[in-house]
């Protein structure tokens, strides 16, 4: 039979292993890591599946072809210009790290909001400057001005 | 004493009959594709002839606008393919890994690479040769070219023997065959790969010495 004492010990060793240990630096909940984990995750298979037969599975590009998304100051720059880009792709000379690239990015307009929210949640936590949750309304945010001009632009040319 | 003896003997059986697959890897390669084999007379002896199925002549123009031909890979073993530069899934995996093979041999004299564009009404000379460049390879060593629409399906079909049409239900618009193709000297076929897949690419990396040295002999 326990001691009261021992009893005691492992329930403030338990309440301290909780707190200190699943995640509570800036706030942080146990339940929004596991949801950046899990957006993380399928993100990543988004990027395997859509993306790196271009962009490479490490991100490096190839040759001055295709711009690499790892150490690139135009990727980190701007992650609303990213979203854009993916929804509905770009054509046109651009500027990575002083290298000039012009091969047109084809757009990807099957993906939901969530796959986006997935996907930049991979792109920036593995190539940005620290790991971020992206939400279906971050996305929505972030690409509500381009969304507006594509379908500006389509609905014109009709 | 016994379970040694039936643990031994299908030891031994099995290094016997393996041995003789080692040597595989040394053996010189294959020539792909039909072939003839036929009767002749040559001073009233009587023998068989074989005639291999042979890359057919062919004129195109490549990214500097020089006309290249059949006899620019003569006395050559070069790498052919079919891709074209708006290719969204397979193609820019092939040119990673025909890069890589371009790599390898990069000083080597005896090797050069053909790729072909299947949709050569987008990839015009302009096109290829900005493709090339930023790509980072030697135009005299890495032909990118074009020609009729019709023409190059055809030679790819019937000398490559590989596939390539147009298919509006495929992302960019075209179907096609990622196969690398390792051509001799002699304009015969000695390999087929999957430009797709990192394992064959590095089978093509090793079958490549093997050919010139059947040409340094």
């Amino acid at each position: 039979m326990p001691s009261r004492s021992g009893i005691v010990l492992l329930l403030i060793l338990s309440i301290s292993w909780i707190s200190c240990c699943t995640g509570s630096r800036d706030g942080e909940s146990f339940t929004s890591k596991i949801r950046y984990r899990q957006y993380y995750n399928n993100g990543k298979k988004l990027y395997l599946n859509n993306c790196s037969n271009c962009h490479q599975e490490d991100g490096t590009g190839l040759a001055r072809l295709y711009p690499p998304l790892s150490e690139s100051d135009y990727f980190k720059a701007d992650p609303g210009r990213t979203v854009c880009i993916i929804r509905h792709g770009q054509q046109g000379e651009i500027d990575v790290n002083g290298i000039s690239f012009n091969q047109p990015m084809p757009a990807n307009p099957g993906l939901t909001g969530l796959e986006l929210a997935e996907l930049m949640t991979y792109l920036y936590g593995t190539w940005g400057d620290e790991p971020t949750l992206f939400t279906i309304e971050d996305i929505s945010g972030l690409s509500g001005k381009c969304d507006q001009e594509h379908s500006r632009i389509h609905n014109s040319a009709d | 004493m016994n379970w040694r003896k039936k643990v031994i003997q299908p030891i031994i059986l099995f290094l016997i009959i393996n041995a003789g697959c080692s040597k595989k890897s040394n053996e010189t390669l294959p020539i792909l594709g039909r072939k003839d084999i036929r009767e002749i007379t040559v001073n009233g002896v009587t023998k068989l002839d074989t005639t291999y199925h042979t890359i057919a002549d062919f004129t195109f123009v490549n990214q500097d606008s020089m006309t290249v031909t059949n006899e620019t890979f003569s006395n050559k073993i070069y790498v052919a393919d079919f891709f074209f530069t708006t290719c969204p899934t397979i193609c820019p995996v092939m040119k990673r890994q025909m890069l890589r093979v371009y790599q390898q041999f990069k000083d080597v004299e005896e090797v050069m690479f053909l790729s072909h564009t299947i949709d050569p009404d987008y990839d015009t000379v302009a096109l290829l040769h900005d493709f090339a460049d930023r790509l980072g390879v030697s135009s005299t060593k890495w032909h990118f070219v074009t020609g009729p629409k019709e023409y190059i399906y055809e030679i790819g079909q019937t000398s490559y023997m590989v596939t390539a049409m147009e298919d509006e239900n495929e992302p960019g618009g075209y179907l096609h065959s990622g196969a690398f193709i390792l051509v001799d000297a002699d304009r015969h076929i000695r390999g087929l790969y999957d430009g797709t897949r990192e394992d064959q690419v590095d089978r093509l990396i090793a079958d490549i010495p093997k050919l010139l040295k059947e040409y340094a002999q």
